[in-house]
């Protein structure tokens, strides 16, 4: 009956499938790619066409195939930089929320602090000082984005621990530690799978960007923004090389926002479901 | 206390409560929840604690484990248990103390059982950690403690969430998870309230044979006198923070020497051939943020003479376990 909660949200539907099949077309890039990403294959410039179904760069390389090698660079430091997010953001999270007093205080006014900070002001710092490259980037991202997670799993700790679950299980002598993983935690993967889902939109932004600044991944490396930055100088006489990049990266997020979406309103039934609820993201 | 000890006091009781007071400060001031508690528990003993809504019974318990919470805190006495002192023990040492010497049964089970974990889960993780039993283990003896509360399908039960259980299966359950380490101490509070009159009674019957199975001394809140008449067989009173009568069940029923007591007792039905009106108990009970310096109750009293409005009555030992807070010999109390 959930399920139908969630497929009553067409638009959160269409989200599923898209992130669905560019996941897919990540995973099978090596198998999909008609061309070499990195091989050279004719004279520059192609249109797109039905040898190169999205055109080629300026030296030959093959759009379509580097945008499905693009995916899994694109995605794949997303994931691992929500993932190392969401992982500090709900230890942070877990103890400012049941500890309380003096230690929530200095925790959050820790992520205060570190949200007063642009998060690409701090990327560009770190890759200022240690050069850029893939790992850096990920764990950038990671590092930048844990905050609003910590947040959102304190207030669900500050809640949660007044419930009488948690003072039963003190009552009955649940050390701390295990009280916190095991009978507080559970509760906060709802929110924490829709928070996250939301992330990874805006994590695959904030990488396209670096990478467009020519601050993320590196030649011969094909991130969607990689590529964008390189369509800069061709975009007047070679259209395609940064419409289908720009268009993917706008479609990935936007897909990942109304899952996620849609994911908050399968999760929380007091919201009515459907399309009369706003989607934006 | 200055109050003389009885003759025939047990030398070391299993649970003793010396003038316990806890305090809830907040921006509107100050409130007194507990303003003094007295109480002692022998070993296999069960102790009613009777009381209206706010009078501190659940506040009693909390303070016993060291559970008050914020903004609330013990600002005075001793809570003795088996020897120790509990209000010096640091949180490992006390940690240990909850769940195998004192264990508690909340108000509602439903709530107090986590809704995202299995029954089975919940029982296994506490014999795990406090008796260290392994996996296999601790999967027997689940299922024999969950058998031991008469659930039927035990193996069924432990598969299944809070949630898919009726309430006064929630109750068997919330008493295995409470029983499951062998505590000296059961601490149940309301432990029958918002159920059927029947299933009150099975729950009853299950506790008082789980009581005499493993000698379990029980404290025994709630504020339904005819609970405390059928299970304890002594009883405290409390109101306003403080306990105003304790004695024999017996005796505290047939010839009530506090004011308050009296009251109670007239407040409630009587037995079903003989209807009678109710009287409720005039007034309300004091603001615990401004507690009176004289007997808390004299507003309400009819007994009152004027030394209740100038002095706090200390307990006045009316039979060898049988004291009250009152100045006044109550017509009808056996002295």
């Amino acid at each position: 009956m959930s399920f139908r909660r969630f497929t009553a949200h067409r638009a959160a539907v269409a989200g599923a499938v898209v992130v669905g099949l560019l996941w897919l077309l990540a995973l099978l890039a090596p198998w999909l790619a008609p061309y070499d990403p990195a091989g050279f294959t004719r004279m520059g410039l192609v249109p797109p066409g039905s040898e190169h179904w999205l055109g080629t760069d300026a030296i030959g390389r093959d759009v379509f195939s580097r945008l499905l090698f693009g995916a899994r660079l694109s995605l794949g430091v997303a994931m691992l930089a929500v993932l190392v997010a969401v992982s500090i953001g709900t230890a942070v999270g877990l103890v400012a929320g049941f500890a309380g007093g003096v230690v929530d205080t200095a925790l959050m006014r820790g992520v205060d602090l570190l949200l007063a900070f642009p998060r690409l002001f701090l990327a560009l710092l770190a890759i200022a000082l240690w050069g850029p490259s893939i790992w850096l980037l990920t764990l950038v991202l990671g590092l930048t984005g844990w905050m609003s997670t910590a947040r959102l799993v304190r207030t669900q700790v500050l809640s949660l621990r007044e419930q009488d679950f948690v003072t039963a299980g003190r009552a009955l002598g649940v050390p701390t530690p295990r009280l916190l993983l095991r009978h507080v935690l559970p509760h906060c993967t709802a929110p924490l799978l829709v928070a996250a889902t939301l992330m990874v939109g805006n994590t695959i932004l904030a990488e396209s960007a670096l990478s467009f600044l020519g601050l993320g991944v590196q030649v011969p490396g094909a991130s969607w923004g990689a590529m964008l930055n390189e369509a800069r100088g061709e975009w007047r006489s070679a259209w395609w090389l940064a419409t289908f990049p720009g268009l993917l990266i706008t479609l990935t997020v936007l897909a990942h926002n109304l899952v996620g979406d849609g994911l908050r309103d399968l999760l929380d039934p007091r919201l009515p479901v459907g399309p009369e609820r706003s989607t934006s993201p | 206390m200055s109050a003389a000890r009885p003759l025939r006091a047990e030398p070391e009781p299993l649970l003793s409560v010396e003038d316990l007071r806890t305090c809830f400060e907040t921006d509107a001031g100050t409130s007194q929840v507990l303003a003094g508690v007295n109480l002692r528990l022998g070993r296999g003993e069960v102790l009613g604690l009777v009381g209206e809504s706010g009078s501190g019974k659940t506040m009693t318990a909390l303070s016993i484990l060291g559970l008050v919470p914020e903004p609330g805190r013990i600002v005075s006495g001793e809570v003795r248990f088996d020897g120790q002192d509990l209000r010096r023990l640091d949180r490992e040492a006390l940690r240990q103390v909850r769940g195998r010497g004192i264990a508690m049964v909340f108000q509602e089970p439903q709530s107090t059982l986590n809704p995202v974990r299995t029954c089975g889960d919940q029982i296994g993780e506490l014999l795990r950690e406090h008796l260290r039993m392994g996996r296999a283990a601790s999967r027997a003896q689940t299922l024999e403690l969950l058998r031991s509360v008469h659930l039927p399908d035990p193996e069924r039960v432990a598969r299944q969430y809070p949630h898919e259980l009726s309430g006064g299966m929630c109750r068997r359950v919330a008493v295995a998870l409470a029983l499951s380490c062998q505590p000296q101490l059961l601490i149940a509070d309301e432990a029958t309230s918002g159920l059927d009159r029947t299933i009150q009674a099975q729950i009853l019957a299950l506790l008082a044979e789980l009581q005499a199975a493993h000698d379990l001394a029980v404290l025994h809140i709630t504020h339904d006198l005819a609970v405390v008449a059928e299970t304890a067989a002594r009883v405290a009173v409390m109101y306003a923070g403080r306990i105003v009568e304790t004695g024999p069940t017996s005796k505290v029923f047939a010839a009530p020497a506090h004011p308050y007591t009296r009251a109670l007792l007239r407040a409630r039905p009587g037995l079903l051939l003989v209807p009678r009106r109710l009287e409720p108990i005039p007034g309300v009970a004091p603001d615990p943020r401004n507690l009176p310096s004289h007997c808390p109750f004299q507003a309400r009293c009819p007994f009152r003479v004027e030394r209740c409005l100038q002095q706090d009555p200390e307990p006045r030992w009316l039979g060898p376990e049988h004291w009250s807070r009152c100045f006044v010999d109550l017509p009808g109390a056996v002295g």
